[in-house]
């Protein structure tokens, strides 16, 4: 194989992540990185970094829709993104110390879990009770946590809830992203949505205007590792990019639930393949 | 009277959106250039899994610089890398002007508190060996 057909096969690979990524909401990172590991046998610590790369530029090409619909919570949003770049730059110091093996069966564990949740969101878009007002303490005043948006029904307001749990799962979120190379955009919305209470369109804004500067902590500690390797990278993330595009193209034309489930057990097996592949190499 | 008109116009969750699709696109251009300059030169050779451990891949910006004068591919693809790490840097900065044109002081500070941290991580990716 030849250095352009390897870059072209990997554009394509990194083409359908991307697409599969946007269908399924779990974004580019949790798929490009067990296809590289899997079908190139490249070493997981730069699979991770590629696909670092290509979470950044994806989370930036989505940021101009997001924005434009005002959804975003910028305060919870930045004051979140706190916990998650200091676990961001964790994850990305723990990646040195840790044996590859038991990154590769975290990161199947986690790629488990966010199928589960993604599938979740298909059968029942979760309502959690937002009615119950708070007692408006000093604190919650301090830090205005409520905010508002504009619905079909008008503009709606809504109240942020415990903030001390969603900071502990942004920072959770923020060392996954870290150490797998993910966006750890389900974990990110599952704290905003069902944790703190926003609701599902401001949590899913808010947590891609997250995502971008997450990542981009993590990138700086990789490349000073040594672990972004610009040739195998490059593919990735155009690939990526692109095929980002196009899946939230074909999303906002067809809703497509049993292409959701396909891919949700493609992934299901990708998995399962890197537990395999991580129990097997120890 | 004009910049009043301008004020919410400057620090809007549009200008974020659209300095980020600016970024993105520009990184994605210098990247595409730098790896196509990258398969013309050295496409046709075979392909080697580099063992990686062994020879990480550094560089800092310095040699970064170097390779551009030389018109090394490598050094455009890592500088659409590294345009695509500033375009984070420029979203905290534009949410931390948005804050101050709110006069939102606290958030001000939480968006400067998150850009020391960007900052010192990605100085230390692109700066060490200088």
């Amino acid at each position: 194989m030849s250095n352009f057909e390897f870059t072209l096969i990997l554009f394509a690979i990194a083409y359908f992540a991307g697409v599969i990524g946007a269908l399924t909401g779990l974004g580019g990172g949790v798929i490009i990185v067990p296809a590289l590991v899997i079908f190139f046998k490249i070493d997981l610590r730069y699979a991770i970094g590629a696909s670092l790369i290509s979470v950044i530029a994806t989370s930036s090409g989505a940021a101009l829709t997001f924005m434009r619909q005002h959804y975003t919570n910028l305060k919870i949003g930045m004051f979140l993104e706190v916990g998650a770049i200091l676990g961001a730059m964790l994850g990305a110091i723990l990646i040195h110390y840790l044996p590859l093996p038991i990154i590769a069966i975290i990161f199947g564990i986690v790629l488990l879990v966010s199928i589960g949740l993604s599938l979740r969101r298909t059968k029942e878009q979760v309502s959690v009770q937002r009615e119950q007002i708070l007692p408006p303490s000093k604190l919650r005043r301090f830090l205005s946590l409520s905010g508002q948006f504009q619905s079909e029904k008008g503009l709606e307001t809504y109240q942020i809830v415990r903030l001390p749990l969603g900071f502990g799962l942004m920072t959770l979120a923020g060392i996954l992203s870290g150490l797998l190379g993910i966006g750890s955009g389900a974990l990110k919305v599952l704290s905003l949505d069902l944790a703190m209470g926003l609701p599902y369109k401001v949590a899913t804004s808010t947590s891609n205007f997250m995502i971008g500067m997450t990542a981009a902590a993590s990138a700086g500690i990789y490349f000073s590792k040594g672990y972004i390797d610009p040739e195998m990278t490059f593919p990735t993330m155009l690939g990526v990019l692109l095929g980002a595009m196009t899946g939230s193209r074909i999303l906002i034309s067809a809703k497509p639930e049993r292409l959701r489930i396909l891919f949700a057990f493609i992934i299901f097996v990708m998995a399962i393949q890197m537990i395999y592949k991580g129990i097997t190499s120890i | 009277m004009k910049l009043k008109f301008l004020k919410p116009l400057i620090f809007s969750e549009e200008l974020i959106g659209k300095v980020l699709f600016v970024g993105v696109l520009m990184s994605a251009i210098i990247v595409l250039f730098g790896g196509m300059h990258y398969l013309y030169l050295h496409g046709k050779q075979t392909y080697v899994n580099p063992l990686y451990l062994e020879n990480a891949f550094h560089f800092s910006f310095y040699t970064m610089m170097i390779g551009l004068s030389k018109f090394d591919p490598t050094a455009f693809i890592l500088l659409g890398f590294f345009i695509l790490l500033l375009t984070q840097l420029a979203r905290v900065i534009l949410t931390a002007c948005y804050f101050i044109a709110k006069k939102n002081l606290l958030y001000f500070g939480v968006s400067l508190l998150v850009l020391f941290l960007l900052v010192y991580s990605i100085a230390k990716g692109f700066v060490k060996a200088l």
